[in-house]
């Protein structure tokens, strides 16, 4: 497993929760960066992203569209582009 | 002429997601862990579990959920709604269901409480293999 620091997306609501726009990782717990510390509004976290899914220890885009080949969440140009 | 091999014959790997932590304060809607299945490949979830404890007490209780969403829909759920300190509410099931490729499973939390903390333990057990 590879660990990386990704942004956060979502407004943690129900339907949009907080997440990262990746196939497939695992928040590493008490690693948030927060926007607004009050609010709890997460900014980044460090996250665990598979090896087959990394290059030069970052999720990587060629190694994403390969693994997902056809899938249109992942398959894309712009796929990591809010990363 | 051979017959297909089943499916756990099928090059398969175990792929769970997996998230523990103590003491989280109140929160929204978070995704702790995403699984999503390849291309070319299927993935059988065989158990999962959900475990929810109150840490400290709430100053104004809400509800507090985990959930295990499958393929986009909620596949279970663990709700809470106690103030008492080490009150627990667990899942444990076998789930049996088969995520095609693309299809993902999340484990979430929710807290919509003021004040107060949580523990959560949330697994999925999954195996990946050759569609």
């Amino acid at each position: 497993m590879v660990k990386v620091r990704v942004k956060v997306i979502g407004s943690g609501k129900e339907g949009d929760p907080f997440r990262v726009n990746l196939p497939n990782y695992v928040p590493i717990p008490g690693t948030e960066e927060y926007a607004d510390p009050k609010k709890r509004i997460p900014k980044t976290v460090m996250v665990e992203v598979p090896d087959n899914e990394c290059e030069k220890g970052r999720p990587d885009k060629a190694k994403i569209r390969a693994k997902y080949k056809g899938q249109p969440r992942w398959d894309r140009e712009d796929v990591l582009s809010d990363i | 002429m051979s017959a297909r091999p089943e499916w756990y014959d099928r090059n398969p790997s175990q792929a769970g997601i997996y998230y523990s932590q103590t003491n989280i304060a109140p929160h929204g809607n978070t995704v702790r862990a995403t699984y999503t299945a390849p291309s070319g490949k299927k993935a059988f979830v065989a158990a999962g579990q959900l475990d929810v404890r109150r840490r400290t007490a709430a100053t104004t209780l809400g509800m507090v959920l985990a959930s295990l969403t499958f393929a986009g829909t909620i596949g279970f759920q663990a709700l809470h709604e106690n103030n008492t300190v080490d009150s627990r509410r667990s899942i444990e099931t076998s789930v049996g269901g088969v995520l095609f490729a693309g299809q993902a499973l999340q484990l979430q939390t929710q807290d919509g409480s003021t004040g107060g903390a949580m523990d959560y333990i949330l697994t999925a057990l999954i195996v990946e293999f050759d569609a």
